[in-house]
């Protein structure tokens, strides 16, 4: 064997052992190389020139000069005793303008069809987060035009956001009217990392962003459904590093889409016991909240620049409370909740708006005005959830009169957090609505105010803001007369 | 989602609940038929001195007795009448919504309020009865105190119409509330389908109306606090039976997802417990 050669001794789905000669062991978190073997049927020219090539990631070392790796790529056609190259460093990708417009695999190649790009520097996808003496963070409103969120969980710029929801609750509609939102406000640059979900989407959003011409400031990175688990593990640290980049040499405030963060955590779960680690609660990684801190600590803000992330985190059978969302919840900001419940009423999009919070709605940052009428909100769906038993069992009219204005003015105030997306709008026939926040907190004082109790239910259905609720209220015939 | 010990504690609550409204229900059940059997025995009388009061005044063209004298009306009471307790579903709702429309609309010279929830009621618009009364009972004692008043004022002139708002128990599942006129009474023309006999009167027809017509007017208010409580307790009846089984429901609904959720436990710590020792197992 040469040197910085070794060769394939045992393969576990994704998990390869490679053996090296003595004094030669790869670092751990450095790449190893392998060239494909072809099969017989198979003209060398037929593979693409990405899948020539296979690229591991040293996971850990087992003695016998041997080290336990994680294949970034299938392991089909694999064999024992195949030779690998360490390349003496981790995982590099390109970084810099020349990724704007342009998609990447986790190994940094482009995946988009197009000519390959010029690279001028390439960053190691493993870096250390920002020391504490470098952190920094803003407390002020990124105003997105969705009601739900911009009045009871406001996103922070330069903070971390978010989305959490079960399966089909709207997590991936809601992130892309984000996108749809923020990115064509925003004018920086921006980052999405497509992190294990399905392969179309992502190619919804690549068609999406060129037709509104988002496309030329973002960097987009996949890492799919159809890939191995090395991939899915690794494919955010892709996306963070492209976004740190532009965070610390330009000094840019960047936005960073994350969707989603538990397949990242399940991919980590996949490969864990071939690792060779003991499961731990719920047959989950005993490391899940150290991969967890590593990736998201990395997402932060510094004094020369931001990162303002919004990560989508899907809940496993509907529960909040499974470790791997748990562990994600910590590390954010602002959380919005998506609930089956709400989403089953036909109110989309399906904020939770009692579970949603922001570390941003307090008084100092926001005033008292937004504060009072977001509590408010919250105070009148509160009462309402907990007169829930009673009218299932006693019936709205055993409710004193007080209660049963609140049960009104709560139906009304849920059905008012509704609101036609722009990116919805083959879905529903309507056109989106993007409501400014001085609008959203003026039309719900209204409501929380009880000046709008005499309009029907139907009218604050889907609609953007109180103009248009009046509007919806004439439509219907009543008298609107404010 | 919620823990088990929240779905628990629902559970619970749902019980509770439904052990008040159960109750309830059995209480309305044995009341009803002491109220629905002071109804009927008060029904012959009732018939039969309507009856002669009206052949008394059918034959007569002229106003006899003040209590019949119709006037442009200008001053109207309105006398509701409400229970004193709830959880009888939409009863009190239903009666105070369409008395509302009237005394908000032409706000009435005298209101009398019978019932703490019509008082409550009033209270809350800032409306101020001129007479009213809680904690009541379909006694004779009270319609009378009623009907003097009311007669009192309407003789003086001080009202030209008394309107009275009750709930009617058409049947055991049915009530409604309705708005009756109780003075000026009125002459019907009845007394010809009963063969009309003349009434001979001694000493004079003005001396036996005097005494027939305070009486009629006390036994119609009488009559409507009979059926304003025999609605009361079946609306109390049918609501609180709902309830119950509501409760019951709902009480199944949570432990079924109780049940669910503590196998999902076990299994779970089952699982976690025989990988972890096969691990081990697997690993010496």
């Amino acid at each position: 064997m040469a040197a910085g050669k070794g060769e394939v001794v045992q393969i576990l789905g994704s998990v390869v052992d490679i053996e090296f000669p003595p004094g030669e062991l790869p670092k751990l978190y450095s790449a190893v190389r392998l060239k494909r073997e072809v099969f017989r049927s198979y003209a060398e020219a037929d593979i693409p020139e990405s899948d020539r090539w296979l690229t591991f990631e040293v996971m850990s070392e087992l003695g016998n000069n041997r080290v336990r790796c994680l294949a970034m790529g299938t392991t089909d056609g694999l064999r024992r005793g195949m030779e690998c190259v360490d390349t003496g460093a981790p995982i590099t990708v390109p970084v810099g303008r020349e990724t704007l417009g342009r998609m990447f695999n986790v190994l940094g190649e482009v995946i988009d069809g197009g000519e390959k790009i010029d690279v001028k520097q390439r960053y190691p996808i493993h870096r250390s987060a920002p020391p504490f003496s470098e952190q920094s963070a803003t407390q002020e409103v990124n105003e997105t035009g969705i009601k739900v969120i911009d009045l009871l969980a406001p996103y922070s710029k330069g903070g971390k956001t978010g989305l959490f929801g079960g399966a089909g609750v709207g997590k991936t509609v809601l992130i892309q009217e984000l996108i749809h939102n923020i990115a064509k406000e925003h004018g920086g640059f921006s980052v999405f990392a497509g992190v294990g979900e399905r392969t179309r989407e992502g190619n919804d959003l690549w068609v999406e962003m060129k037709d509104s011409g988002v496309i030329k400031n973002t960097a987009l990175v996949f890492g799919q459904m159809d890939e191995p688990p090395g991939v899915r593990f690794r494919i955010a640290f892709t996306g963070v590093t492209m976004a740190e980049y532009f965070r610390d040499v330009e000094g840019q405030n960047v936005l960073l889409f994350v969707d989603n963060i538990f397949r990242f955590v399940l991919a980590g779960s996949e490969v864990s016991a071939l690792l060779g680690r003991m499961p731990s609660a719920v047959g989950y990684q005993p490391t899940l909240s150290t991969e967890m801190g590593q990736l998201e600590e990395r997402i932060t803000s510094t004094s020369k620049g931001s990162i303002t992330a919004v990560q989508a985190i899907y809940v496993p059978a509907d529960d909040i409370t499974d470790p791997a969302v748990a562990t994600t919840f910590t590390h954010l900001d602002a959380t919005t909740v998506l609930s089956r419940s709400i989403s089953e009423m036909g109110i989309y999009p399906a904020v939770d708006p009692l579970a949603s919070t922001s570390r941003l709605l307090e008084p100092r940052f926001i005033g008292d005005e937004h504060y009072g009428v977001a509590r408010g909100v919250q105070e009148t769906l509160q009462r309402y959830n907990d007169l829930q038993d009673i009218i299932a069992i006693l019936g709205v009219e055993e409710l004193s009169e007080d209660d049963r204005i609140v049960v009104g003015r709560a139906r009304r105030l849920q059905r008012f957090l509704s609101q036609p997306f722009n990116v919805a709008e083959i879905f529903t026939g309507r056109p989106g609505k993007y409501v400014p926040l001085a609008e959203t907190i003026k039309a719900f004082k209204e409501v929380v105010e009880g000046k709008l109790d005499h309009l029907p239910e139907q009218a604050f259905y889907m609609c953007g803001g109180l103009e248009e609720l009046l509007e919806n209220a004439q439509k219907l015939g009543y008298e609107v007369g404010v | 989602m919620s823990s088990l010990r929240d779905i628990k504690n629902r559970i619970k609550s749902v019980r509770n609940i439904q052990q008040i409204t159960k109750a309830m229900k059995m209480v309305a059940a044995a009341r009803i038929r002491k109220a629905e059997d002071q109804l009927k025995a008060a029904r012959p009388y009732a018939e039969k001195l309507k009856e002669v009061v009206f052949e008394l005044t059918a034959g007569m063209d002229e106003v006899m007795h003040p209590l019949m004298e119709v006037r442009p009306v200008e001053n109207v009471a309105i006398l509701v009448v409400s229970s004193d307790k709830g959880l009888c579903g939409g009863y009190n709702n239903n009666l105070l919504k369409l008395a509302w429309k009237e005394i908000h609309d032409k706000p009435p010279q005298k209101l009398l309020a019978i019932g703490s929830k019509v008082n409550k009621y009033l209270a809350r618009r800032r409306v101020k009865p001129d007479v009213s009364k809680i904690n009541w009972v379909p006694e004779f004692e009270l319609a009378q105190e009623y009907a003097l008043l009311l007669s009192e004022w309407f003789i003086a002139g001080e009202v030209d119409q008394v309107v009275v708002y009750y709930t009617q128990a058409i049947s055991a599942m049915t009530q409604e509330p309705v708005r009756e006129v109780i003075l000026p009474l009125e002459k019907e023309g009845g007394a010809d389908e009963l063969g009309s006999i003349p009434y001979e009167f001694e000493p004079s027809a003005e001396v036996a109306l005097e005494i027939l017509l305070p009486r009629y007017l006390r036994n119609v208010i009488f009559k409507v606090l009979m059926e304003s409580k025999v609605s009361e307790l079946a609306a109390r009846l049918k609501s609180m039976s709902a309830a119950t089984d509501n409760a019951d429901e709902l009480a199944g609904k949570l432990t079924l997802q109780f049940f669910r959720l503590r196998q999902e436990a076990i299994t779970n710590e089952i699982l976690e417990i025989s990988s972890g020792a096969e691990a081990l197992a697997a690993s010496s």
